[in-house]
């Protein structure tokens, strides 16, 4: 079922406006996410780095990161530093860690925006029949 | 003849007037642009190659075919520079990135031949923000030619990253550009530079031979220096591709301008922005004021809320990582400039598969959303940016950090928007207007920054540059 389409509408969660970054280039690296599957035996390979804040950085105002979210980012760090980790510098290593946690930031509200069964994916970008119908009078 | 500065900043119209009527020649007006390119773009760091052999041999054929009568259209003898993601054959191609450095490729990308087709003459490869930014970056030097400098005060960034795209375009070093946007990056080089910037409805701009950062959010559009060049240039580089599986049928991808047959209904986009800078808002509210004494009547609209920037970041993210998996997993993003590009790639390549799908289900929900809101609408309009170019030493990460709801959406449905020059702050910087419109309404949004253009002169303004 499709969802209710009215614009504007208040949806039952928290909107993402204030985690967003204005650059795409930069979302990139911030939005991404895991559920890489890592054993057990990695977890203690390395400890996360503590890392240190940015010079000029902001304060953060986010809300902590939830338990289940703050162990996937762990997880999805400790699969960086198996397969790269060699190649990656002290400093670069926090960077990688604070990235991640960065990017685990506004997956709670991406993650409870209700989807039904039938809302299917946009794999390949296809037009919806109402911006293809209107086609012919916009020329 | 001597080609004055004046000339040099004509519109592609007027340039395509007077070397239709053989009041100025191909060949003069290209090595005129040569010149000032070669003077200016190591300046500005606008230009990663310059093309002056084929230029002038291009510039040698548009002027001989039209002394005999075969004039092929308005940018037949047009100097233009292209973005060095623009595949040229037996020119470099670099991507912006020291690790392709050496990159040629033995065929020539569509847009490229499109151009070519149209008689347009090719000065050289822009400069941008290696592999535009598809790794993340933190600072404008994120390219293997250094930070492009703004032309309107050179310690001021030009936006990422079409950068060289936007620098050329600005310092009249061509006539055009051609730029390429997958969240913002025709946009806001084109608000920070003082340009008319197109990003067209993705898949109406054939992208083979182009680099690929997010198979479904990248566009290839123009940069000019009027809303009407705009719709010439993509008029001339529209059209079916074959080859890219993004690309739209011919019948919707190709690209005629007709003003509209009855009044646009324009709405203003509420709170587009959280904190604008206050000269931007003043001088987007006197865009608006001119729009309606022009004849617009100017609704207002609230963009739908959900994560949908997350969704789009997120799309960016695992395509990118895929795209450029060969570099990561070689380890070849030490050679990137940016210290967020050198590891970028690592973060994104852990992206969750279950979340990849649900925004793809999501962006399919924003599609039917934001089909209501273009029901009642033809055109929205917001401020481009809600700030000016900021300085080339800017973490862009920690000190220009701001929600982009327009952005997000626009480029995650593959709306087209226009971006074009409304005002300037007190320190002399450019401001942008943009307007946005429903997937393959181009031509709303091109007509309504035209009817801007005809009642604002901002986009005559130039920098001062020596």
């Amino acid at each position: 079922m499709q969802q209710p389409v009215t614009p504007g509408n208040s949806e039952a969660f928290e909107p993402d406006r204030k985690l967003s970054r204005r650059e795409f280039a930069r979302r990139t690296a911030l939005a991404a996410t895991t559920a890489v599957v890592v054993p057990a035996s990695l977890l203690s390979q390395e400890a996360a780095p503590n890392p240190a804040p940015a010079p000029g950085a902001r304060p953060q105002t986010s809300p902590p990161l939830s338990p289940e979210l703050q162990a996937e980012g762990e997880l999805k760090y400790q699969w960086i530093i198996q397969n790269y980790g060699s190649r990656l510098t002290d400093a670069e290593k926090q960077d990688v860690h604070r990235l991640v946690m960065e990017g685990q930031k506004p997956l709670a509200a991406f993650r409870a925006f209700p989807l039904d069964n039938p809302d299917q994916p946009a794999t390949v970008l296809k037009f919806t029949d109402a911006e293809i119908s209107g086609e012919g009078n916009r020329k | 003849m001597a080609v004055s500065e004046e000339v040099l900043y004509l519109t592609v119209r007027e340039l395509g007037d007077q070397i239709r009527t053989r009041q100025l020649s191909p060949v003069e007006l290209t090595q005129a642009y040569l010149d000032r390119s070669k003077k200016l773009g190591p300046q500005l760091n606008a230009y990663a190659t310059l093309t002056p052999d084929l230029a002038l041999q291009q510039a040698r054929q548009a002027e001989d075919e039209i002394s005999k009568g075969h004039y092929r259209g308005p940018l037949h003898g047009i100097p233009y520079a292209a973005k060095d993601l623009l595949a040229v054959k037996g020119y470099p191609t670099t991507w912006g990135a020291k690790p392709y450095q050496n990159q040629r490729f033995d065929y020539t990308a569509t847009v490229i031949n499109k151009l070519n087709e149209a008689g347009a003459v090719l000065l050289g490869k822009a400069a941008m923000i290696e592999l535009a930014g598809g790794l993340g970056y933190r600072f404008a030097a994120a390219s293997a030619t250094g930070a492009a400098k703004n032309p309107w005060n050179t310690n001021c960034w030009t936006c990422g990253s079409s950068s060289g795209s936007g620098a050329i375009v600005a310092s009249a070093m061509a006539a055009f550009a051609i730029g390429t946007e997958t969240w913002g990056s025709i946009v806001c080089p084109a608000a920070f530079c003082g340009v008319s910037g197109l990003r067209p409805t993705f898949g109406r701009v054939g992208r083979v031979g182009a680099m690929a950062l997010s198979y479904s959010m990248d566009k290839i559009g123009p940069m000019c220096r009027s809303a009407e060049d705009c719709a010439l240039v993509l008029t001339a580089v529209s059209g079916h591709d074959p080859s890219d599986a993004g690309s739209l049928p011919e019948l919707q991808a190709r690209f005629t301008y007709g003003a509209p047959a009855k009044a646009l209904r324009v709405a203003r986009i509420e709170k587009a922005w959280e904190n604008p800078d206050p000269d931007i808002a003043a001088a987007f509210e006197q865009a608006l004021g001119v729009l309606q004494k022009s004849g617009a009547a100017i609704s207002s609209v609230q963009l739908p809320e959900g994560p949908y920037e997350t969704a789009g970041g997120i799309v960016i993210s695992v395509e990118a990582a895929s795209a450029y998996s060969t570099l990561i997993e070689s380890g070849g993003v030490a050679q990137l400039s940016d210290p967020l590009s050198r590891v970028g790639g690592y973060v994104a390549q852990t992206t969750n598969s279950q979340d990849f799908i649900r925004a793809q289900r999501i962006r399919r929900v924003l599609q039917h959303k934001m089909d209501v809101i273009f029901q009642q609408f033809d055109v929205l309009v917001a401020p481009s940016q809600p700030n000016a170019a900021s300085t080339l030493d800017t973490n862009l990460e920690t000190d220009l950090s701001f929600a982009d709801p327009i952005g997000g959406i626009g480029n995650l449905c593959g709306l087209p928007a226009q971006s074009v020059p409304c005002g300037f702050t007190k320190g002399g910087l450019p401001i942008g207007i943009q307007f946005l419109a429903q997937v393959l309404n181009d031509s709303a949004v091109v007509a309504t920054a035209e009817t801007f253009q005809a009642h604002t002169d901002w986009h005559h303004k130039h920098p001062a540059l020596h």
